[in-house]
């Protein structure tokens, strides 16, 4: 393949990019670096320690993007100050969360952390036996709230693939702002 | 009520879909609680109860509390929530399901007001009527449960001291609602007779003994006058004309020698 050159238009620069992303992959240079993120201090590779960053999506799915679980969670009559339960907090970059009510009800289940009164429209009101299914994105959390024992089955699987395909086009953008950087 | 009260949530956590509540009533003031929601209520297969109300919270009625009864012959289906954190107004209670039926019952019925001074009656014997509510978690069955046929099978009911031939004893039967009574009365040894008799009576409010007595032929309290009887004595009540009843006054009596085999048997099943 040849060795990459200044392009001398965008048109030319975008082709150049699409190249790039369809090449050889043994002659292909790395896109992104894989480096461990450490769980404190600023990120490797953050290029303004005082600003705050998210490290970039991984273009390889790591062992924590895979993991699934599959419980039982049983509702509870709800206490004078007692803060709203909280569901499912989201530990990877999307995860597919399917709940379903087993009983009768009533329970809400919504993304506010403050779904009193029930009835009120805050969260989703599950209807017995009707799986529903929410895609949560990183930092979101779901809570749920209900007036009475109820039994709801929580499915938590993730979109490996998903992380995949924007890690990639991550990539991609930085390499062509390298390259539009450098012009 | 049977102390503790059953527990609602249990089935819940047990991976049932269902809270069935059966239990002896004790007083006519007894009031079952449940803290869970349901799909559907029914008649369970072992009440004897045949009228049950179901009361709920809901915020349109006045006192929030809003309620629908469930009769063998007729379930109730719908989504009926349980808002514990709620409550009934004024009494501030929370706004959990209550159960209780609605048939009338007296645990102090005076069966010697009924039967007369002329039949003198030793001991009163009630058999607590059974309630028996099946609350359904998720959708309800296609099929509900009917209540099951009963026997009471009544043997030797006063061992009364011996040589005292004139003791009795009424034992007061529940068979709320049953279309088909019928009663079989049998002497087993030949040539002692034994006390038989029998009293349908229905509840009522308001009168200050609390009963109406159903008599076939509007003469007197009783089905079968509580004489000695030395020959079988079967029959049917006649619900089809008279009504449905709520109890029967089985009156009996014997001594050591004479022996006897009293069956009631109840059904939902028209005759």
């Amino acid at each position: 393949m040849a060795p990459l050159t200044k392009p001398k238009s965008l048109g030319a620069h975008v082709a150049a990019v699409a190249r790039l992303a369809t090449g050889n992959l043994a002659t292909r240079p790395p896109v992104v670096s894989q480096t461990p993120m450490d769980k404190i201090g600023v990120p490797p590779g953050a290029q303004n320690p005082f600003k705050a960053q998210v490290q970039e999506p991984a273009a390889e799915t790591g062992k924590g993007a895979l993991r699934q679980s599959a419980t039982t969670y049983f509702t509870s009559v709800p206490q004078v100050g007692q803060a709203t339960p909280e569901l499912y907090s989201a530990d990877r970059l999307w995860s597919k969360v399917t709940v379903t009510l087993e009983t009768a009800g009533p329970v809400a289940v919504g993304f506010s952390s403050n779904l009193s009164p029930i009835t009120s429209g805050k969260g989703i009101l599950l209807t017995t036996d009707d799986p529903v299914t929410f895609n949560v994105a990183k930092g979101n959390k779901l809570y749920i709230q209900s007036t009475s024992v109820n039994r709801v089955k929580v499915q938590v699987e993730s979109y490996p693939w998903l992380e995949q395909i924007t890690g990639s086009l991550v990539g991609l953008l930085n390499l062509a702002k390298r390259f539009w950087g450098a012009s | 009520m049977s102390y503790p009260q059953p527990d609602s949530t249990a089935p819940v956590r047990n991976g049932q879909n269902f809270f069935r509540l059966n239990t002896p009533m004790v007083s006519p003031g007894d009031l079952y609680v449940s803290e869970v929601g349901a799909g559907a209520f029914a008649i369970g297969p072992e009440s004897d109860f045949a009228n049950v109300a179901i009361n709920y919270y809901d915020k349109a009625q006045p006192g929030f509390m809003n309620s629908v009864i469930v009769s063998s012959d007729r379930p109730f289906v719908g989504t009926v929530g349980a808002f514990n954190d709620s409550s009934y107004q004024p009494s501030n209670t929370p706004g959990r399901i209550l159960i209780h039926p609605t048939d009338l019952y007296n645990p102090l019925l005076p069966v010697q007001d009924i039967v007369g001074v002329d039949f003198p009656i030793d001991e009163t014997f009630f058999i607590a009527p059974q309630i028996d509510v099946v609350q359904y978690f998720d959708s309800p069955p296609s099929v509900f449960p009917a209540r099951v046929d009963k026997t009471f099978m009544l043997q030797r009911a006063l061992q009364n001291p011996a040589g005292d031939p004139n003791s009795t004893a009424a034992i007061i039967v529940p068979v709320y609602g049953r279309r088909t009574i019928s009663y079989r009365f049998q002497p087993i040894t030949a040539g002692n007779p034994s006390l038989f008799g029998l009293v349908a009576v229905n509840f009522a409010v308001g009168d200050i003994n609390g009963y109406a007595v159903y008599a076939p032929d509007g003469t007197g309290p009783f089905v079968v006058p509580p004489i000695q009887q030395v020959a079988p004595v079967n029959g049917v009540i006649d619900t089809k004309t008279f009504g449905r009843v709520d109890a029967l006054i089985v009156i009996l009596g014997g001594n050591d020698a004479g022996k006897f085999v009293c069956r009631i048997d109840v059904s939902d099943q028209a005759p």
